[in-house]
């Protein structure tokens, strides 16, 4: 439908916008975040917004690519829908919890059910945050820096 | 017995008795004084008077006791009618013993007539409870206070798989194989007082499990000892399968509801945020806020229309129209979406000039709701052919729609255009409310008295289509 990807679009950092929430800093510009959702323009979207704030940004259309994705990129943080094809969201997390190359990556859940995950749940599947549909970009931002700092600070204590 | 024959049977014996003793005083001994002659004569006269008698008597006594048979041998129909006055006493006793006998007889033949029309009664209000609850589609148990099975309708039979006809009085650990129901009975019945109870319990039967709320109720005998338990169990099943559609309906409408709004509200976000900064970018934008914004308008249509025609509160305005131009319209709306799949898309359309008496905005809807499944359903890279064709010879247009998509399990074919349902192969592979084939069918089979045409192989794709009237 769209001549160009939006993902595109945000390839180089835009090192002067600094929007609400949004923290641009040469840590973060290495970071890569994992966005996976079987709606484009939700893809395009959260793409373009992480990759603005200087994010690497790769994306997958459904669990089995996001977990393709997960091994072969390492990615340091993953977004993912709860309901895609062939693996859902959750699915792909417990996947990921059992592989000790991928267990750390934490990841936000972005889902447009109004999933109340047990404790358990994501404690098993390294699920930290859950954000609910339709959500505000800005926010998702500030959360993933928040994740990513938090992620950060263990590693921190954990040395 | 009359006087006169009385009178002639006395006289008969006086004069018998007569005759014996003069010819007995004339026939007597010789040598006899007179004196002695006559009393000679009276002695033989009096002997032959109690001859008499004695006959008399037997016979008499004969009589009575023929006549005495015969009223009992007829019930008492016949009176007993005894001869000679001499023996009234015996003859009155008789009779009034003949007289009880009747009114006992008559007293019975009276009560058994009340018992008759009572047993009549108490059988037609037998056959009338019993006619209650065989026609009853709730299962019914009665069991007695020695948990034996009094009664059970058809129904019951059904789902506990017993034969009606022999498990009268029979225990009922014999006749239900479920030990949790005969628990519940017993249970029932120890329970102190007149109760009642309600309870939910699944029961396995051949045709898988059922779910039943069944009613236990207590009912009391003499002394308030319990007599026995009704239970009234009701198939819930299919009511139990329909909430949890309603709530699946709930559930994914309320998803399909917030994933176009989530775009919306996100992308003028980033306008608002000033994230797009060039002016193509920004088209993009508002092309997406706009093409998001008609898919929930869409959406909501669907909600909405099935609704109205469910209810009947829809206004259907039917005019010859041409099915190859709906189709047309319906695919410019989609194609732009399967070229975002990569879906190649192929248009075998009939000249236009075929028409069909039909509802233009409930047929582009129905035509639209097909489009937009095949996209949905079929990966990226896929094939969509849409076809319209004529049947001169059956007068028929007809329209398929296929796909190279996921395909539907035999399993679920039958179930498509139920309304909530889904495949939950195809949950997985898309999102939707199950309303879409349901209004599809709703449009073409109730409003437009259409025909819908189905197929589908996993993992090689559906075709969907229908076929309704050409115009004359």
């Amino acid at each position: 439908m769209m001549a160009v990807t939006v993902g595109d679009l945000g390839d180089a950092p835009q090192d002067g916008w600094l929007g609400t929430g949004g923290r641009v800093g040469e840590t973060m510009a290495e970071k890569t975040i994992l966005v996976a959702d079987d709606e484009s323009h939700i893809r395009n979207v959260v793409s373009m917004k992480l990759r603005n704030a200087g994010f690497r940004v790769i994306t997958a259309t459904d669990g089995q690519e996001a977990l393709d994705l997960a091994f072969s990129e390492k990615p340091d943080l993953i977004i993912t829908d709860y309901h895609m094809p062939h693996l859902s969201g959750l699915e792909m997390c417990r996947k990921l919890r059992q592989s000790p190359e991928t267990v750390a990556i934490p990841t936000i859940m972005l889902t447009a059910r109004g999933y109340h995950l047990e404790p358990h749940d994501t404690e098993q599947s390294g699920i930290v945050r859950m954000l609910s549909k339709p959500f505000s970009p800005r926010h998702l931002l500030a959360t993933v820096n928040d994740v990513l700092e938090g992620k950060a600070a263990e590693k921190t204590a954990t040395y | 017995m009359h006087k006169v024959q009385r009178l002639n049977i006395l006289a008969v014996m006086l004069t018998c008795a007569g005759v014996a003793s003069l010819s007995a005083a004339a026939a007597g001994p010789a040598s006899l004084s007179p004196r002695h002659r006559l009393a000679f004569a009276l002695l033989t006269c009096a002997a032959v008077c109690a001859s008499c008698s004695a006959v008399w008597m037997w016979r008499r006594c004969r009589i009575v006791a023929r006549e005495l048979k015969a009223a009992a041998a007829s019930g008492g129909a016949a009176g007993v009618t005894v001869p000679f006055g001499g023996f009234a006493e015996l003859g009155a006793a008789a009779n009034e013993l003949t007289a009880a006998a009747e009114r006992g007889i008559a007293d019975s033949r009276l009560r058994a007539r009340e018992l008759e029309i009572q047993l009549k009664v108490a059988t037609a209000e037998r056959q009338h409870a019993e006619a209650i609850l065989y026609s009853i589609s709730d299962a019914v148990l009665v069991t007695d206070p020695f948990d034996e099975l009094v009664l059970a309708n058809e129904s019951a039979a059904r789902t506990f798989e017993f034969d009606l006809a022999r498990v009268q009085h029979s225990p009922v650990e014999q006749v239900l194989q479920d030990p949790k129901m005969i628990e519940l009975i017993r249970s029932a019945r120890l329970a102190e007082g007149q109760q009642r109870r309600v309870v939910e319990h699944q029961v396995r039967t051949s045709a898988g499990t059922r779910t039943f709320k069944i009613t236990l109720s207590t009912v009391s005998g003499d002394a308030d000892a319990p007599a026995g338990v009704v239970a009234v169990m009701h198939d819930m099943t299919h009511e139990k399968e329909i909430s949890e559609m309603k709530n699946d309906f709930v559930s994914n409408v309320s998803h399909e509801l917030r994933t176009p709004l989530a775009s919306i509200k996100a992308y003028i976000e980033l306008l608002i945020d000033g994230e797009a900064d060039d002016e193509k970018t920004k088209r993009e934008f508002y092309d997406v806020i706009q093409n998001e914004a008609n898919r929930l308008g869409r959406l909501i249509d669907n909600i909405l229309n099935i609704s109205r025609i469910e209810s009947g509160l829809v206004k259907i305005n039917k005019q010859p129209q041409s099915l190859t131009v709906v189709v047309k319209d319906a695919c410019e709306v989609i194609a732009p979406q399967a070229r975002q799949k990569s879906i190649q898309f192929t248009e075998q359309l009939t000249p236009v000039f075929y028409q069909t008496q039909a509802d233009r905005d409930m047929l582009y809807q129905a035509v639209l709701n097909l489009l937009s499944n095949a996209v949905k359903y079929t990966p990226e890279g896929g094939e969509i052919t849409v076809q319209t064709s004529v049947d001169e010879a059956r007068k028929k247009v007809i329209t398929r729609i296929i796909d190279t998509g996921v395909g539907i399990p035999p399993k679920d074919l039958p179930f498509v255009f139920d309304k909530f349902y889904r495949a939950e192969a195809n949950n997985r592979m898309a999102h939707g409310t199950g309303l879409g084939l349901s209004l599809v069918k709703h449009i073409i089979e109730t409003v437009h008295h259409g025909r819908m045409l189905v197929e589908s192989q996993v993992g090689k794709g559906s075709s969907f289509g229908f076929e309704l009237d050409l115009c004359e």
